[in-house]
């Protein structure tokens, strides 16, 4: 029996309070948005497939609260992600300046295997705020510490205005992808029309 | 497709596997094979619209259709063209007699005779150019659909055996004997291209060959062994092609397809004669009958099945129409037996659901994937099932983290589901009551509807709730023995409490939604792209209002799930999976929020492991503070008696921390839920393990307790801390000072009896030793005979000082009582305090002079009394000009209503009365004249001496404003002290009390003070310039007094070197004698030889000497 595709991708959203985690989150699978800020209370999930090329992957995106007095039970939904999406205000240089402790903490509670590898994606949210006259994070200097990191995808985003979601997302679904080991499948350049045919089955013994 | 591939294939018997090969994957019933017809005479079929067309040996043409039409012409009908518009009368007709549920039988609805010239060979429908091509004795020609006139005609094409259509290049391939002719159809014709020829017949070879269609280039590929080369184009870029038993894709260029990552073959069971594609699954037709194959794994396992056609071994010779009908049916016929047969391929749901059977889940997830998008709700509802049936079966399998996604994608899999799977986390109790709420819910909704005419048949919403519960505990029950055990079981927990949580994040979520029941939503799922909470308001959150900030909300959320069963088995299982799970904390912080969980079973699983500083928060979260405070009482000081020992956070609480934990346990404890018995009982053992964290414990309550709750328990228990806390109390506004500065006082007193009479015992005692005879120091005796009297330990005491200094400050004491509670011989000072405050000076100086015999304390007292009686005065003479001034405003506002005006001046002139009266105070009259406003009774005006109040009426004209900074100037000018600068003034007027005053009112103010600054610059200036001139005056002095002569003569010498001092430099000693400059600075060490007849240096005792010789004399200055 071959390796089973993988086909369920576990995504984490964090950042601080108010930065716009769960109105991106309902904006990519719900296609809605509420400009009432509701701060999340524990967290939880949302279930959307995504067609990555020419695999339909499910992709499960946990969106755990930003205020500190809700991340106690946080570390819990770390476990087994396949890509960590940071998600930070423009207009807030302090939620900007705080992504480095949600990636530490993240690499720390979650602890990957490859943590230098793990695939992280960083969205600067709310850039529609006051049509960009509100910035405090230039894009520029979102990159550069993206580069820093390894070279993390950067996004500018509104979840309002419905402005780079699915880009984004589809990254981190195709970042999530890339993360999984390769599947070990024998596939040929060519079929030598001369030789004698061998059923499939024949080498797939196993099953 | 650059090349196009015609093949031929005939004869040739391949290897026969036999009929039950196919042993790799999984059977599944994909077609059903149903009896169309009979038809001896057919040759060749196709499908188009919902007509099988049916090519006949004799040139005709059958129309054959499961909607029956009424033939009115030679043509199909133009509404048929897409198939959807058939006769509504005649098909409802033929509904009305069909079983319902049964499809309509097919039946010939039209029959088209020398449709072709000779025999039909073959059908093509070319739907790009809404044709059918028909091949004939008399060639290839193509006919208009729907009205099949004859459009155009294949030259050269008499006599050919196969012909091929690709729709995408328009290119008609047309195959005679061993040539092959390629044409070009142009919208009218088909023009002839280029020929080709094979080195055999097609119709006769085994081979495989690709044509270039560019340059009619032959090219071989392969040869089969099977009955027959047969291939079939599976799209626009792919042909699969038989070799042998197995299907191969080949793509464009002629090079095997990588169609899905695979090899793109598709293996067969037996050698197939006929290939045909119904998506996703390749059909091959032999001998055996039909095998169906997928044309790529869905996922991992093949799936296939085997259909017998039930024809005579005889009738090998099947023809299948190249294409599949729109609902994906094929069609084929024996040429022997004249039947034709449908292929109708079984809905992807249905196979989805034989799949879920098989235990294929990824495959019955895949297949769901296929079903159209017009059944989305069924295909949804199906997922669900699939979802909740791979995760038991993944869980089953120690694969927790994919069962769980896989519950998490299952909009069915409740909180119920997962906890069913762990019969530890749930207690069958809870499980069974959440479940019958459940239950209720659901049938008290489905009553609901039937009520309003959507359904009938509902149960009892309490009959529906026990059977649910009774089955929950059944299930629970079989699930026991499934659990994982030790590591697993850890591992498995760890998997699931993310998920429960989330079930309760939306259990929180839709109890903050009104429009939604708690107990129904507890069941969600995770599928929320198709969930209706998802859309009413997103799950995870609790969506409230704007207005209640968060911590608000998660409390009205708390009050909302109180008494919800699924919220109590929920919390519960939380709390139970993070005690399964290693200590992070997390547990302690669970449980210190507001919870549901059910205090019993919480109980007993914190109590069994040890948790006691997490069963301290979940008895404070439960309002059991007695049970809290017990515990933390058997923590901190028998720890030992536990059932088990602590465990975590709770095995650092021995001793202090414990005590310090009750402190902030009590100091936490909501207002209402104060109970002053048992705070009493507990500041008992709190109070005696640590004083100090018994007074935190009082002081630090917010609110805090009334002192008349507290003063007992301290009195009682720690008695020496009743003063410190009511000091504390006093200062922090939490007491009464009218009430308790007399208890405070009071307190002092006895503190200062207890420590007094034991220092009286002690001494007692020394005085008897000596009067025993034994030595004594003169010490000794001294404070034995003051202790005597009484005298010398109670200053001592800080008790004494505190109520000393209490009694000068506070002006609430009841001095008359405290004096005659005092003995009479002690406690002099504070005596005599008590009779300052009493206005008794002369027994007070009395105690002062005569007994304590400090003078220093009397004229401390002395002066006291007198700033205590200025500060008397100032403050009756500042209420005196409020007054004053407030009754001018009000006279000035009844003559102004009466039509008159106050006469100028008068107010100043009636303040100046006022600072005559006082004596003391200079008054200034600025600007008004002597106008004297006679009649001005202050006193009458009953105005309050204590504060000053807005005028009634104080907006009123221009010239009031300068009577405010009349007031002000005669009141600073009473603060002015001896230096010339102010005061505060403390009931300076100010915007409140006076109302707009206008700026040019306080000229005259100004116009006074820049006079007064003024005269004080020039005193100052005449002071300092007479200061100066004393100085030099001074200095002239003093170098007259210190200037004299000194006559040196030729005998004189030095009193160093003993030598004539002659002319040289020399000094002069303060003695008179004389030395050379030269020896004194040898001598003194300095080694600088001076030059010149003058010079002056400040080592020879600070003298500067000028010498000059020769009987000359000298003037010395220092």
């Amino acid at each position: 029996m071959a390796s089973r595709k993988r086909t369920l991708l576990k995504v984490i959203i964090l950042g601080d309070s108010g930065v716009g985690k769960t109105s991106l989150m309902n904006q990519y699978v719900n296609k809605k948005f509420s400009s009432q800020y509701k701060a999340t209370i524990g967290a939880d999930f949302l279930t959307k497939e995504v067609q990555v090329d020419d695999r339909l992957v499910t992709m499960q995106i946990w969106d755990t609260a930003g205020q500190e007095r809700f991340q106690s039970l946080g570390v819990a939904f770390y476990r087994g992600a396949d890509c960590c999406v940071l998600v930070y205000d423009v207009n807030s240089s302090k939620t900007f300046d705080n992504l480095e402790n949600w990636r530490d903490e993240f690499l720390i509670q979650a602890s990957p295997s490859d943590p230098d590898n793990f695939p992280f994606v960083v969205l600067g949210n709310k850039v529609d705020v006051e049509g960009g006259k509100a910035r405090q994070v230039s894009e520029k200097k979102a990159k550069q510490w993206c580069g820093a990191k390894g070279g993390i995808p950067h996004f500018d985003t509104s979840a309002k205005e419905d402005l780079n979601v699915d880009d984004a997302f589809q990254t981190i679904a195709r970042n999530a992808l890339k993360n999984e080991s390769e599947e070990e499948l024998y596939i040929p350049e060519t079929v030598d029309v001369n030789a004698q045919a061998a059923p499939r089955r024949a080498q797939s013994s196993c099953c | 497709m650059a090349r196009d591939a015609a093949a031929a294939a005939k004869g040739g018997g391949g290897a026969n596997r036999g009929g039950q090969g196919a042993a790799g994957g999984r059977h599944i019933d994909a077609f059903t094979l149903e009896h169309m017809l009979e038809e001896k005479r057919v040759a060749c079929l196709e499908v188009w619209s919902h007509y099988v067309l049916v090519g006949l040996t004799d040139g005709t043409l059958l129309l054959v259709s499961q909607r029956r039409r009424v033939p009115s012409s030679s043509s199909l009908a133009a509404s048929d063209a897409d198939g959807s518009s058939a006769s509504a009368g005649t098909d409802a007709a033929q509904a009305a007699q069909q079983a319902p549920g049964q499809p309509p039988p097919w039946a010939v609805v039209q029959s088209l005779r020398n449709f072709g010239k000779g025999q039909i060979k073959q059908l093509q429908v070319a739907r790009e150019r809404s044709m059918l091509l028909c091949l004939a004795d008399d060639g290839v020609n193509a006919y208009v659909l729907p009205g099949l006139r004859l459009k155009a005609q294949a030259g050269r094409s008499r006599g050919a055996s196969l012909f091929a259509w690709h729709g995408g290049s328009d290119t008609l391939a047309v195959v005679t004997k061993k040539r092959l002719a390629l044409f070009k159809y142009e919208g009218l014709e088909f023009v002839f291209q280029r020929e080709a020829y094979f080195p055999d017949a097609p119709t006769c070879m085994q081979l495989y060959m690709t044509v270039d269609v560019a340059t009619a280039i032959v090219t071989p590929l392969f040869t089969t062994k099977g009955p027959a080369a047969s291939m079939v184009p599976v799209s626009a870029t792919e042909v699969l092609l038989a070799r042998d038993s197995s299907g191969v894709l080949y793509g464009p260029e002629g090079r095997p397809s990588k169609r899905g990552g695979g090899s793109g073959a598709v293996d067969w069971a037996v050698p197939p004669a006929v290939l045909a594609v119904s998506e996703p699954y390749a059909v091959a037709v032999s001998e055996a009958g039909v095998e169906a194959r997928l044309l790529q794994p869905l996922n991992a396992a093949d799936l296939w099945q085997q259909l017998a056609l039930a024809l005579p071994a005889a009738a090998t010779s099947c023809g299948v129409a190249p294409t599949a009908a729109a609902d994906g049916s094929l069609f084929l016929a024996s040429r022997g037996t004249g039947a034709i047969k449908q292929l109708r391929p079984v809905s992807f749901a249905r196979q989805a659901e034989q799949l879920l059977g098989l235990g294929e889940h990824e495959e019955a997830l895949a297949m769901a994937a296929l079903i159209p998008l017009e059944q989305a709700e069924e295909r949804r509802q199906l997922e669900d099932i699939i979802h909740l049936g791979y995760g038991r079966l993944l869980f089953r399998q120690g694969q927790y983290e994919e069962a769980m996604l896989h519950f998490g994608m299952s909009g069915l899999a409740g909180p119920l589901h997962l906890l069913r799977l762990f019969p530890s986390l749930a207690p069958p109790k809870l499980l069974a009551a959440a479940a019958a709420e459940q239950a209720a819910a659901a049938a008290e909704a489905a009553a609901a509807s039937a009520v309003a005419g959507e359904g009938v048949g509902t149960r009892e919403p309490s009959q529906a709730g026990e059977q649910a519960a009774a089955e929950a505990v059944q299930e629970l029950e079989e699930a026991a023995d499934a659990e994982p055990q030790g590591e697993a079981f850890v591992a498995a927990v760890q998997v699931v409490t993310p998920y429960l949580l989330s079930h309760r994040s939306r259990l929180a979520a839709a109890a903050a939604s009104p429009a939604r029941p708690a107990t129904l939503l507890g069941g969600g799922g995770g599928s929320q792209q198709h969930t209706p909470q998802a859309v009413a308001g997103l799950a995870g959150e609790v969506e409230v209002e704007m207005g209640p900030s968060p911590s608000t909300r998660a409390v009205m959320v708390q009050q909302q799930l109180e008494g919800s069963a699924t919220a109590a088995l929920l919390d519960t299982s939380l709390l139970l999976a993070l005690l399964a799970m290693p200590d992070s904390g997390a547990l302690l912080r669970f449980v210190h929020r507001p919870n549901c969980v059910d205090l019993e079973a919480g109980e007993a699983a914190l109590k069994g492991s040890g948790r006691y500083s997490e069963l301290v928060a979940l008895y404070q979260t439960k309002g059991r503070h007695s049970a809290a405070l017990e515990l933390l009482h058997a923590l901190s000081q028998s720890p030992e008696q536990l059932p088990s020992p602590p465990q975590g956070a709770a095995a650092e609480l021995r001793g202090l921390p414990g005590v310090w934990a009750a402190v902030k346990y009590v100091c936490h404890m909501p207002e209402g839920e104060r109970d002053l018995g048992l705070i009493s009982t507990h500041a008992k053992w709190m109070l005696a393990a640590d004083p100090d964290a018994g007074l935190e414990m009082f002081g630090s309550m917010d609110p805090p307790l009334p002192p008349s709750a507290v003063l007992p328990m301290l009195t009682s228990y720690a008695p020496q801390l009743a003063g410190l806390y009511l000091e504390a109390a006093l200062a922090t506004g939490a007491a009464d000072p009218s009430v308790y500065e007399q208890e405070l006082a009071r307190i002092y007193l006895e503190r200062i009896a207890r420590s007094t009479s034991s220092t009286i015992g002690a001494a007692k005692g020394a005085g008897a030793g000596k009067a025993a005879g034994k030595p004594a120091g003169k010490g000794a005796a001294k404070v034995a005979g003051e202790a005597a009297e009484g005298v010398v330990d109670e200053a001592a005491v800080p008790e004494y000082g505190k109520l000393k200094q209490l009694i000068l400050s506070s002006c609430r004491l009841n001095y008359e009582a405290l004096l005659l509670v005092i003995p009479q011989h002690r406690m002099l000072e504070i005596r005599a305090a008590l009779l300052e405050r009493l206005g008794r000076h002369t027994e007070a100086l009395r105690i002062y002079i005569h007994r304590l015999r400090q003078l220093g304390a009397a004229e401390a007292y002395c002066d006291r009394v007198y700033q205590r009686r200025q500060q008397q005065l100032r403050e009756q003479r500042h209420a005196e000009l409020a007054a004053a001034l407030r009754w001018q405003r009000q006279a000035a506002s009844a003559a102004a209503g009466s039509g008159g005006a106050a006469p100028a001046g008068w107010a100043s002139s009636s303040i100046a009365g006022l600072g005559g009266s006082s004596g003391s105070i200079r008054s200034l009259q600025f600007g008004g004249g002597g106008h004297s406003g006679s009649g001005t009774n202050l006193h009458a005006a009953g105005v309050p001496a204590t504060k000053l109040q807005r005028a009634a009426g104080s907006g009123g004209d221009s010239e009031d404003g300068a009577d405010i900074y009349l007031l002000m100037v005669q009141v600073l000018l009473e603060e002015e002290d001896s230096s010339g600068t102010f005061h505060h003034v403390e009931h300076a007027p100010d915007h409140a009390v006076w109302g707009e005053v206008p700026l040019a009112s306080a000229l005259p103010f100004l116009e006074g003070a820049l006079w007064g600054a003024g005269e004080r610059r020039r005193t100052a200036a005449v002071a300092r310039n007479l200061r100066r001139s004393e100085h030099v005056g001074l200095l002239g002095e003093l170098a007259d007094a210190r200037q004299r002569h000194v006559l040196l003569t030729p005998e004189r010498n030095c009193s160093i070197c003993y030598k004539r001092v002659g002319s040289a430099a020399l000094v002069v000693f303060p003695t008179g004698m004389l030395a050379h400059y030269s020896c004194h600075r040898r001598a003194s060490g300095a080694g600088q030889q001076a030059s010149g007849r003058a010079s002056a240096d400040g080592t020879a005792n600070g003298r500067v000497a000028v010498g000059a010789g020769g009987g000359s004399s000298f003037r010395e200055w220092s």
